[in-house]
């Protein structure tokens, strides 16, 4: 199985361009819009649309395939078991003992399905296109407080390290013959105490090194402090946000004003 | 940057599949229990019809409840006649408004709650008729029934955050502290990612992650479980492709290692205190993702008892192991015992 560190790739289309908080802003107002639209046919167009994003955005088929795959199942399972406890429409397709399944139900399983695709798909355009240093600017800059900002920085950091030294300890802990293979679910996770001991320890000294070199750099002696790199917003960030938030308040304006169904 | 692993699948499928079905038989259990007392009713209801020769009987179906906003669709095709029905007619008042449908399942949107009692008239070739009717109980749905609770702890949540997170008064938190929890909440983070078995279907994956969670409650206090647990899961679960969970997993797993590192550290870290404050903290993660997912995301009940009961086995694990892990680090690292 492979997995990513990092979900960001490389590149110089308009959403890379981007400000970093107006890609967290139209996170935001995608998923608020996701959950404003009620008809399937809407929401599978808000899918496509988001997809459309990511392809302009030139998204790495592998990368995607990796996140969409948490997704799936869990979009699987609402289709599957809704229906189930939801008794609710006719006609009644089929009825086993007390359990019947009807046909609305089955649609309202896929449209909550089809939203949720949409509230996962929404982050990728965030996060396929923002560097880890930006991501963390832009949130300081919302209003997060530096040192909490740094600790977001920090965790970003090591991350990818304690993956490879948890693979490292656990390689090391097999060649002395310990077993993950076998056994139940509480010994299996109890011999995981023999990798995650020693990898909260090398944590624990990594965190004394890092905060001797925090002191060193004199961390904390101003809290106004001042940054190399600012955030500008341009004309076309300001565009985008508009182009955004249009996209919430229209389908919120047809169905309270002129009561359509959207 | 790529990371593989070996033999992940191999190691977890005999015991994912145990899980699942415990899980599959919790959610059957519950399935039936509501299931059941509705059929004893309805065995309960009678009818009564005097009728000649050749008049045709009504049958205007079972009643329904349904939430606002759901098209309800009538059946009347249990109405027979020897002749044959000509006639189906669907009266009820909806919004002080007089509503006439006609055809032998027409459909109607009901938006407004209430009790609704459709009267449906049937006629025959040769004129006779006959009215059944049939009960629409409309219910307000989860969302609405409960948007004010949602909001008052979106609330508290932004009031916790903003004294937590963004008073600018203080100095800055110690660069022992920031260094500490920057590094315990990547370690979270890998954990999470590292010991990963595809089994809680929503968040798509089981996980010793709670356990370092856990330990950083047991071993720092409230505030770096809060952080550790809060920041780390969510990081994961942005990394892992999961960020629709984010929000959730920061009030979820921030509540567990806040709530278990407040009360485990009573009486100084007592036997009691900490299953206590295991227990109380898992509580919290259980339910905080059982309410989020079935009122924000919708997820239906189904998916979101299958996962709570996944949520729970995690706690037990990762609590357990969390406890284990608070007296070996001491042993293994005696500075830490020095520090407390």
């Amino acid at each position: 199985m492979t997995g990513f560190t990092d979900l960001y790739t490389e590149g110089n289309t308009f959403l890379h361009k981007l400000d970093p908080r107006v890609k967290i802003a139209a996170v935001i107002l995608l998923s608020l819009l996701a959950f404003v639209l009620t008809e399937l046919l809407y929401l599978v167009i808000l899918l496509a649309f988001i997809f459309l994003l990511l392809l302009m955005a030139r998204a790495k088929f592998k990368k995607t395939a990796f996140a969409l795959k948490f997704v799936l199942r869990l979009m699987l399972l609402i289709a599957v078991l809704w229906p189930f406890f939801d008794r609710s429409g006719y006609p009644v397709l089929i009825s086993i003992g007390p359990i019947d399944i009807t046909e609305p139900a089955i649609w309202r399983g896929v449209t909550s399905a089809a939203r949720v695709g949409c509230l996962a798909a929404v982050w990728y355009i965030l996060m396929f296109t923002t560097s880890q240093r930006d991501l963390v600017l832009a949130l300081v800059k919302m209003g997060l407080r530096f040192d909490y900002g740094l600790t977001v920085a920090i965790t970003l950091r090591f991350f990818p390290t304690f993956v490879s030294i948890i693979d490292s300890i656990t390689d090391a802990q097999k060649a002395r013959g310990l077993e993950f293979e076998k056994g139940n679910l509480v010994k299996r996770s109890r011999n995981y105490v023999a990798v995650l001991v020693p990898a909260i320890v090398s944590a624990l000294r990594t965190a004394d090194a890092l905060s001797l070199a925090l002191q060193s750099r004199a961390y904390g002696a101003r809290t106004d402090r001042t940054y190399v790199r600012e955030l500008h917003m341009k004309a076309g960030d300001y565009v985008a946000l508009a182009i955004f938030g249009a996209l919430l308040v229209l389908p919120l304006v047809a169905r309270f004003l002129f009561s359509m169904p959207v | 940057m790529h990371v593989g692993w070996s033999g992940t699948m191999a190691r977890i499928r005999p015991f994912r599949i145990r899980s699942l079905i415990i899980s599959l038989g919790v959610i059957v259990v519950l399935a039936s229990i509501p299931f059941s007392t509705t059929e004893a009713l309805s065995i309960a209801r009678c009818s009564v019809s005097a009728q000649g020769p050749g008049d045709p009987v009504a049958d205007a179906g079972p009643n329904q409840t349904v939430v606002t906003g759901t098209n309800v669709r009538f059946n009347g095709s249990g109405s027979s006649d020897d002749l044959g029905i000509v006639n189906y007619t669907w009266t009820f008042t909806y919004d002080d408004e007089q509503q006439v449908l006609y055809e032998i399942s027409p459909e109607f949107e009901f938006s407004t709650v209430g009790t609704y009692v459709v009267e449906l008239n049937v006629t025959d070739t040769s004129g006779n008729h006959d009215a059944d009717y049939v009960t629409i109980t409309v219910e307000k749905n989860l969302l609405q029934k409960y948007w004010m609770w949602l909001l008052v702890a979106a609330l508290v949540i932004v009031a916790i955050f903003q004294l937590f997170l963004s008073s600018k008064k203080k100095a800055f938190v110690s660069p022992k502290s920031v260094a500490r929890y920057g590094v315990l909440t990547a370690l979270t983070a890998a954990v999470t990612m590292a010991t990963f078995v595809p089994f809680a279907p929503t968040k798509g994956y089981f996980n010793l992650g709670d356990s370092v969670v856990f330990f950083s409650g047991l071993a720092f206090g409230m505030r770096a479980g809060g952080i550790c647990g809060g920041f780390g899961s969510a990081v994961a679960d942005i990394l892992l492709g999961s960020g629709y969970f984010a929000p959730l997993t920061l009030i979820a797993k921030g509540s567990e290692g806040a709530v278990s590192g407040a009360i485990s550290r009573l009486k100084a870290g007592s036997k009691v205190a900490i299953i206590l404050g295991i227990a109380l903290g898992g509580a919290c993660m259980v339910l905080s993702y059982f309410i989020g997912e079935l009122l924000l995301l919708n997820v239906g009940l189904g998916a979101a008892l299958f996962e709570a009961a996944g949520n729970t086995i995690q706690v037990i694990v990762g609590g357990s192991i969390g406890a284990l892990l608070s007296y070996s680090v001491k042993r293994a690292y005696p500075k830490l015992a020095d520090e407390q």
